[in-house]
C-alpha cells in the first residue's frame, strides 16, 4: 500500500494503518539523515523527532499531493533546527569537552575542608535555577554520569553538559566575588 | 525512548484530522477581509470625490493591483502555512512582481514629486494618523489569520508569517485609498506604504518565533 494510502487512512481514524506508515517512513528518514549527520546517535534523536513532528502535523497533509515530498520538508525542517541549535552552543562557546572521566579524578587536595566554603558552595548552588541545581547535584555530589543524567532529566547529553558548564561558571563567578 | 514505543505511542494516539483543502480556507479568507473592510469602510464613509475617483483609470489599475496583490499574498501564506504547501516556491514572487507594477501604474505620473524637499516637509506632517488607522484596521484580522496559520505548521515561518502582514496590509491600503481623500504620492509612501514595509518585516521576525512548532 502506498504511503499516501496509508496517511489517508489514518487521518481516517485507522491507528494500524498509521502504525504501519510510521514504521514504513522511520527508515527512509534514517537513510536520509545519515547523509547529513556523522553521530548515529544524532541520527537516532533527529528521527524521533522528525517522527513527533509527522504525528504533531498530520493535519496538514493533503491526500492529493505526494506523502515523500510533505515528509522531508518536515524532516528538513528538523535537521536545520537540530543544527541550528548546535551551532548556536558551539557560538556560544558551549562546546565543552566534559567526560566522565573528569568525575572521577578526585584527588585529597580537590576537596575543601573549609567549612566556609562548604556552605558558601551550598547556599550558591541553592540560588541556582532548579534545573541546573538538579544537574550539578546528580553530576558533582551524586556520581550520576552525564549519560545517566541525561536520561533522568529527559535531556540531550549535550545539554545537560552545557547546563552543567553554566552552573559550575556561574558557581566559580560567585566565589571568585566572594 | 526507543524508537519502536515511540511509533507505539504516536500510532495509539492516532493522527489528526484534515485541515480543510488550503485553497478553500484561503477563499474563506478573502471573502472575510472583503466583508470586514466593506464593514469598516461603510462605518466609516467612502471619501467624498470617490465618484469622480472611480472613473479614473490609474485608480481604478491601483485598486485592481492592490487586490490582487492583497489575494495572493494571503493565498500563498495559507499554502506555505502547511509543509510543502506551496508548489513552488518561485510563486512567492508573485506579490512583489504586483507590487512593482501597482507603484507604476498608480504613481508613474506624480513620480516627479519625489524628493527630499517633499519627503523632510511629509515627515513633519501630522500624517502618523493615517498609519495609527491602518494599524488599528489590521490588527484584528492579522490576529486571526496568525492564529488559524498556527494550527498548520509551516516550515517557513518568516515567509508565512510575512505574506500573511503583505496580504491583510494590501487589503487595508486598498481600504484607506477608498476613506481618505489624500493623493499625495509623498504622504501615501510616507505615512502608508513605509509603515506597512517596516509592519512586514517586524512580522517576519516576529512569525520566526510564534509560528515555530
Amino acid at each position: 500500500m502506498s504511503l499516501e494510502t496509508l496517511m489517508s487512512q489514518a487521518q481516517n481514524g485507522d491507528n494500524k494503518a498509521y502504525a504501519e506508515l510510521l514504521t514504513e517512513i522511520s527508515p527512509l528518514i534514517e537513510n536520509f539523515l545519515k547523509g547529513k549527520l556523522s553521530n548515529p546517535e544524532d541520527v537516532n534523536d533527529v528521527t524521533q523527532e522528525v517522527l513527533i513532528s509527522v504525528h504533531k502535523a498530520s493535519q496538514t497533509y493533503d491526500p492529493s499531493r505526494p506523502f515523500k515530498v510533505w515528509l522531508f520538508a518536515i524532516t528538513r525542517y528538523r535537521l536545520n533546527d537540530f543544527l541550528r541549535s548546535v551551532y548556536a552552543q558551539k557560538a556560544r562557546g558551549a562546546d565543552i569537552d566534559f567526560n566522565d572521566d573528569d568525575l572521577e579524578i578526585v584527588s585529597e587536595n580537590d576537596v575543601t575542608n573549609d567549612y566556609e566554603d562548604i556552605e558558601f558552595f551550598h547556599k550558591a548552588l541553592g540560588k541556582l535555577p532548579e534545573k541546573q541545581q538538579k544537574i550539578l547535584t546528580m553530576l558533582k555530589l551524586e556520581g550520576y554520569s552525564v549519560r545517566e543524567t541525561s536520561i533522568a532529566m529527559g535531556m540531550k547529553e549535550s545539554a545537560v553538559k552545557v547546563c552543567a558548564h553554566r552552573a559550575l561558571k556561574q558557581l566559580s563567578d560567585r566565589y571568585a566575588g566572594k | 525512548m526507543d524508537k519502536l514505543e515511540l511509533i507505539e505511542k504516536l500510532s495509539e494516539e492516532g493522527a489528526a484530522k484534515p485541515l480543510p483543502h488550503p485553497f478553500k480556507q484561503s477563499l474563506i479568507w478573502i471573502v472575510g477581509i472583503i466583508v470586514f473592510m466593506g464593514a469598516v469602510i461603510s462605518i466609516e464613509g467612502f471619501r467624498f470625490d470617490i465618484n469622480e475617483k472611480i472613473q479614473s483609470l490609474p485608480f481604478i489599475l491601483e485598486i485592481i493591483l492592490l487586490l490582487a496583490t492583497g489575494i495572493s499574498a494571503l493565498t500563498i501564506s495559507i499554502y506555505d502555512s502547511r509543509p510543502a504547501g506551496l508548489p513552488s516556491n518561485k510563486l512567492r514572487a508573485i506579490p512583489f512582481i504586483l507590487i512593482v507594477i501597482w507603484f507604476y501604474a498608480a504613481y508613474s505620473e506624480s513620480m516627479y514629486m519625489l524628493n527630499m524637499e517633499n519627503f523632510i516637509q511629509s515627515v513633519k506632517s501630522d500624517g502618523y494618523m493615517c498609519t495609527c488607522h491602518i494599524l488599528l484596521v489590521t490588527v484584528l484580522p492579522l490576529f486571526i489569520l496568525f492564529y488559524f496559520i498556527r494550527m498548520g505548521a509551516s516550515v517557513h515561518q518568516g515567509w508565512t508569517g510575512g505574506m500573511a502582514t503583505l496580504g491583510v496590509c494590501s487589503f487595508t491600503y486598498l481600504f484607506m485609498r477608498f476613506v481618505e481623500a489624500n493623493d499625495d504620492i509623498v504622504h501615501l509612501l510616507v505615512w502608508h506604504a513605509l509603515p506597512i514595509v517596516i509592519f512586514c518585516l517586524i512580522s517576519i521576525k516576529v512569525s520566526k518565533k510564534f509560528l515555530h512548532w
